[in-house]
């Protein structure tokens, strides 16, 4: 803890980057929820005499965890697949959002906190494209 | 059941879970992970991966408004998310093998046991008053853990400085693994290391929760996700549900007294727990 200490004294960011950062968060939680509003809405117009419980059971998001079966799935208008885009925005919100707290530190030249962000952005991206698949 | 009405009532269920959520600092998911398995017979694991997609609506939504109104502190949440995020891995990874090896009885009656010290804890927390003048550590003097925020209910700008950095990081790695073993936001132990260790005055405490929560369950929810338990169907009525709780409570956190809203959620959340754990423990229906 011996390394210079960071530009700002304050201890807060510039209004600036809170106003952004709150942005991000509101465009990507409006992505999801439109994604979700419109398939599941549309899946149940296909579906309307589904048995929850088999549904529940039956889980498809399976078909969609590789790019190849996300593909297909969108190219051949699965509702299930475009609400399985909808979980992967709301999950990759707050993934930008720390992406979005790294290039505000670097900007405000705190070293520190720039490599603690970048260290929990790369955990985030290790998580979700390694750790997961191998415990499937 | 008809699948728009049981989609119709995750929908109302969630929006409830995500008010109590926001309006007690503790995330939807301790409310929505017992109602999805008591009530709509979700197994265990599935029912935390939706609950982690509810958590993630309700806290990018309340987190926005709080980001945007200056309460959140964003230094101190992003840097103990370094310990929230390896500890929802664990958490995640836990709950995977614990309910392929036909433990899921064990981890119902954890899950009625944690709701329990959730509920407990919210009151005694309630009757907390915490003094903000402490001596900060050497992180937090390096990382610059330091602000000021205008109170509303006092009139008056509240500055505090944080203390005992490295106890807050060991609670929040616990509370990683709490939140993603069993899809709760674990606001109850992310506010105590917030208040209780890094000595935050409660708003501030309950706003950099709020705004934390949501990249630990992205980190539980991304493992549980690509392992194939979050299933979009009924994620998106829940998050949907959530989202405009929490968007309610959000907008009057800063103006409502919390005492009522405490007392509901410990009913509500009690009788679950004792409704959880007769699951477990094989006396349910």
């Amino acid at each position: 803890m011996s390394a210079t200490p960071p530009a700002s004294t304050d201890g807060s960011l510039p209004p600036r980057d809170y106003i952004i950062m709150s942005r991000v968060l509101r465009v990507g939680l409006f992505s999801s929820v439109t994604f979700f509003v419109v398939f599941a809405v549309l899946f149940v117009a296909h579906n309307w005499n589904a048995d929850p419980t088999t549904l529940i059971q039956n889980n498809p998001i399976g078909l969609y965890l590789s790019v190849g079966g996300l593909y297909r799935g969108l190219v051949t208008l699965q509702d299930s697949a475009y609400l399985t885009v909808g979980v992967l925005l709301m999950v990759a919100t707050p993934v930008a959002r720390v992406a979005t707290g790294v290039i505000f530190f670097e900007h405000n030249h705190e070293r520190g906190m720039t490599w603690v962000t970048l260290a929990v952005l790369s955990m985030l991206i290790v998580g979700l494209l390694y750790l997961g698949p191998a415990i499937r | 059941m008809n699948l728009a009405l049981f989609l119709s009532l995750i929908l109302l269920m969630t929006i409830a879970a995500g008010l109590l959520g926001s309006l007690t600092g503790l995330g939807g998911g301790v409310v929505a992970v017992p109602v999805l398995i008591v009530f709509f017979q979700f197994p265990f694991v599935d029912a935390v991966g939706v609950s982690l997609i509810t958590i993630l609506a309700t806290s990018t939504t309340s987190g926005a408004a709080y980001v945007r109104d200056h309460i959140t502190d964003l230094r101190i949440g992003m840097f103990l998310e370094i310990a929230t995020v390896p500890g929802a891995f664990v958490g995640a990874v836990v709950a995977i093998f614990l309910a392929r090896s036909n433990l899921e009885d064990a981890l119902l009656v954890a899950l009625g046991a944690v709701l329990i010290l959730s509920a407990v804890s919210s009151l005694l927390r309630g009757r907390q008053t915490s003094t903000h003048g402490g001596r900060p550590d050497r992180i937090s003097r390096y990382f610059g853990f330091r602000g000021t925020y205008h109170d509303h209910a006092l009139g008056t700008a509240v500055s505090y400085e944080g203390e005992n950095t490295k106890g807050a990081l060991g609670v929040m790695f616990c509370a990683g693994v709490v939140s993603a073993l069993f899809g709760i936001g674990a606001g109850v132990l992310k506010v105590f290391a917030l208040e209780g260790a890094l000595n935050l005055p409660m708003k501030v405490a309950t706003a950099t929760s709020n705004f934390m929560i949501g990249v630990t369950a992205a980190a539980g929810a991304s493992v549980l996700l690509m392992a194939g338990y979050v299933n979009p169907l009924f994620a998106a009525p829940a998050a949907i549900g959530t989202a405009l709780g929490s968007y309610v409570g959000s907008r009057y956190l800063p103006r409502l007294r919390n005492e009522a809203v405490r007392w509901i959620f410990v009913v509500v959340v009690f009788a679950l727990a004792i409704e959880v754990i007769l699951r477990g423990v094989g006396f349910a229906a």
